[in-house]
């Protein structure tokens, strides 16, 4: 089973909460102003988070997704389903940082959930693709990093080098 | 006493070269901005960037050529500083490429790429162009020692002799390369052609100087063999994609490219650098884009006038027509379409109608070919249900003319009442510096509140404007008319933060004071930085 499956799995489940379940079946039929209605009546302030990640990462809007998952995991900091989300999301917004670091978080918390074993190898391997998607985002960003300090480094010396030829030629006799 | 040249070295054949210099020493200026295009664009900081590195040689070079003209032979220096020269000229487009690589690596998004379009167009410029525009610069000095001794006249006299034939050279360069070389024979053979102007001039002065004709061997042999070997390529494609046309045009460099896995297989119109971007889309059937292209907001206004019969739509910044087939097949049943369109380059529309089914010159079917915008805006016409605006030069610039208070006011008068303006604009957030300003621009032109919209799963937003008729809003929502477009379109902008209105009160841009490039370098350079923040 792969994890995304298991994190629909985990979004889908039906829990306790009525107004989740409305919420999520809305969401499911592309209903997603009622949708977000409906989550505005969600007790369960885990539940709740869940719901508006997912219903920001399904129209698109990843950054509000992202930023909506960082004030869930400040409250649930090793929820998977968040976790997974915010991972995805940073990687689309192609942020290094939060992607490195939130595909990290992930991992570390797949190994300290209850999981069963093929619920975490599920998991697991969707940590570990994330890992590699985020180490490629920062590759890119290194190989610019270094394109940047070559293209500023060449520039300097080639000027300062003109500069010194024109100053040079001018006050020679 | 400096020893004379030969008399067979005229002055007039010295003015001559000089001529043949400076066209050259044009040339290879503009057509150079040109031959970084596909790696950094043609904006402002790139022209800025190659003008001041040309300027910097010719200023060494006009040194250079004062140490040289001291020598017993100025015209055969002059020969060998014309053959070298033309030795680099010949191999820029081959080595452009290479060079740009090094200063600017793959799979970088556009804002990624922001900075290292200042240093690395920079860098690449002072790496290709330095040697071979020194080498120019050093020409004048030389001719005017030479002409001097011919007629032992004055400097003066001389000097300005000189100045004037190598400027009535540069004119040539200037015209000839925008009219009629680039266009017409491409980029390669432009620089080539130049390369060769340089060597023949270079060699008739090494012969007639009695000049180094090893050095001009050399240098000839380079040049033959860039004749060769010598051709400027752009960017490879991404992966997937296969290359269906390519064209230089007077405006930019063109390429049509297709990914047949996409279901239904896509042809993307590409100018100049590409990024992770495009200028104009095609999919077999008119309609709907898939998600992520802004094009099919540009539908939204056709539903929310609910009215029937004619419905007549400008674009401006038609491009491959990709608005038009939106409209076509996204409008609502009841409305007949009078399309209208404006593109500026004539070789979009060569290649939309060879590759994107561009059907124009038809009832109800218009182009302006090789016009302007706001140029366009002028000519008379009957009012407009919608004007689309998509003007986005380089993948990132607004054309500071198509983004003031008085383009906006001008676009508005020739709006039916109630008609609509929808415009694409690219940000990184609603509090994006080039968004919000436009947004507040527009606002302040139509004297009423402006609808800004997110796009999902893109950079863009598409920005409403009204003439009359209050913005389709509905509670703390957006309309929503009946029908399936509709339906497709608003669904994902149901939830917050997806619209937001904008009352004047931001930044005005206006055609005396307009800083829009400063706001794209910023946008770009906090882009990332603020996507990252968003949501609070």
């Amino acid at each position: 089973m792969s994890a995304y499956l298991a994190v629909l799995l985990l979004a889908a489940t039906p829990a306790v909460d009525e107004a989740y379940d409305t919420a999520r079946a809305l969401m499911d039929e592309g209903a997603y102003g009622e949708s977000w209605e409906a989550l505005q009546t969600v007790d369960d302030p885990l539940l709740r988070h869940r719901g508006e990640v997912d219903l920001f990462y399904r129209t698109r809007d990843f950054a509000a997704s992202l930023a909506t998952a960082r004030r869930g995991l400040e409250l649930f900091p090793e929820d998977l389903f968040l976790l997974h989300r915010a991972v995805s999301a940073a990687i689309w917004l192609r942020d290094v940082e939060s992607s490195l670091a939130l595909s990290e978080r992930l991992g570390r918390a797949v190994q300290r959930t209850e999981l069963s074993e093929a619920e975490r190898a599920a998991w697991a391997a969707d940590a570990t693709d994330f890992e590699r998607r985020a180490r490629r985002l920062e590759q890119a960003a290194s190989r610019r990093d270094t394109a940047l300090a070559r293209a500023r480094w060449v520039s300097l010396a080639l000027l300062a080098a003109s500069g010194l030829g024109i100053v040079g030629l001018a006050l020679k006799k | 006493m400096a020893e004379a040249d030969p008399p067979r070295a005229s002055a007039h054949l010295v003015l001559t070269l000089a001529t043949v210099a400076g066209a050259g020493t044009m040339t290879v200026e503009l057509a150079a901005v040109r031959l970084l295009a596909p790696w950094f664009g043609t904006s402002l900081v790139v022209w800025t960037n190659v003008i001041g590195v040309i300027l910097l040689a010719l200023s060494l070079g006009y040194l250079v050529g004062a140490r040289l003209s001291a020598g017993a032979l100025p015209l055969a220096r002059l020969g060998g500083v014309l053959c070298v020269a033309a030795a680099f000229t010949a191999w820029l487009p081959f080595g452009a490429g290479a060079v740009a690589e090094l200063f600017l690596p793959s799979e970088l998004a556009l804002d990624e790429a922001a900075a290292l379009i200042l240093w690395g167009s920079l860098a690449a410029s002072l790496v290709l162009f330095l040697p071979p525009a020194t080498l120019l610069g050093a020409v004048a000095p030389l001719a005017v020692e030479a002409v001097q001794r011919v007629e032992s006249g004055h400097a003066g006299r001389a000097g300005g002799r000189v100045l004037a034939a190598s400027t009535a050279g540069s004119l040539v360069g200037v015209f000839g390369t925008s009219h009629w070389f680039v266009p017409g024979i491409g980029l390669s053979a432009t620089f080539l052609g130049a390369a060769c102007a340089f060597g023949l001039a270079g060699l008739v002065a090494v012969l007639l100087g009695r000049g180094a004709k090893t050095i001009a061997a050399a240098a000839l042999l380079a040049v033959g063999g860039g004749l060769v070997l010598s051709r400027a390529t752009g960017p490879d494609l991404a992966e997937g994609w296969e290359l269906l046309a390519a064209e230089e045009s007077a405006y930019q460099s063109v390429r049509v490219a297709e990914n047949v896995a996409f279901d239904p297989p896509m042809r993307h119109l590409q100018v100049n650098e590409g990024f992770d971007s495009f200028q104009s889309v095609w999919q077999p059937e008119p309609g709907l884009l898939p998600e992520g292209y802004y094009y099919n907001y540009f539908a939204l206004p056709l539903h929310w006038s609910g009215g029937t019969g004619r419905f007549r739509v400008q674009v401006l910044g038609l491009g491959a027509g990709t608005a038009w087939r939106v409209l076509e097949g996204a409008s609502p049943a009841g409305l007949t379409l009078d399309l209208a369109g404006v593109e500026l380059d004539p070789t979009v529309l060569d290649l939309a109608r060879a590759h994107m089914d561009l059907v124009d010159g038809v009832e109800d079917r218009r182009v302006a070919s090789g016009v302007d915008a706001r140029v366009a805006l002028r000519a008379p016409d009957e009012p407009w249900d919608l004007v689309v605006l998509d003007c986005y030069a380089n993948q990132v610039e607004i054309p500071p003319h198509l983004s003031t208070r008085e383009f906006f006011a001008a676009v508005r008068e020739r709006l039916a009442p109630g008609g609509w303006l929808a415009a694409n604009l690219g940000g990184f957030g609603f509090d994006d510096p080039v968004v919000s300003a436009v947004a507040s621009t527009c606002s302040a032109a139509f004297d009423a509140p402006v609808l800004l919209v997110r796009v999902p799963s893109s950079r863009n937003f598409v920005l409403y404007a009204r003439r009359g008729g209050g913005l389709p809003l509905e509670g703390e929502g957006l309309a929503a008319p009946a029908g399936e477009v509709a339906r497709r379109l608003l669904a994902q902008l149901e939830v917050p933060g997806s619209f937001r209105v904008v009352s004047d009160g931001g930044l005005v841009l206006t055609d005396d004071q307009n800083p829009i490039d400063k706001l794209e370098l910023r946008s770009l350079r906090e882009g990332r930085a603020r996507l990252a923040g968003a949501g609070g």
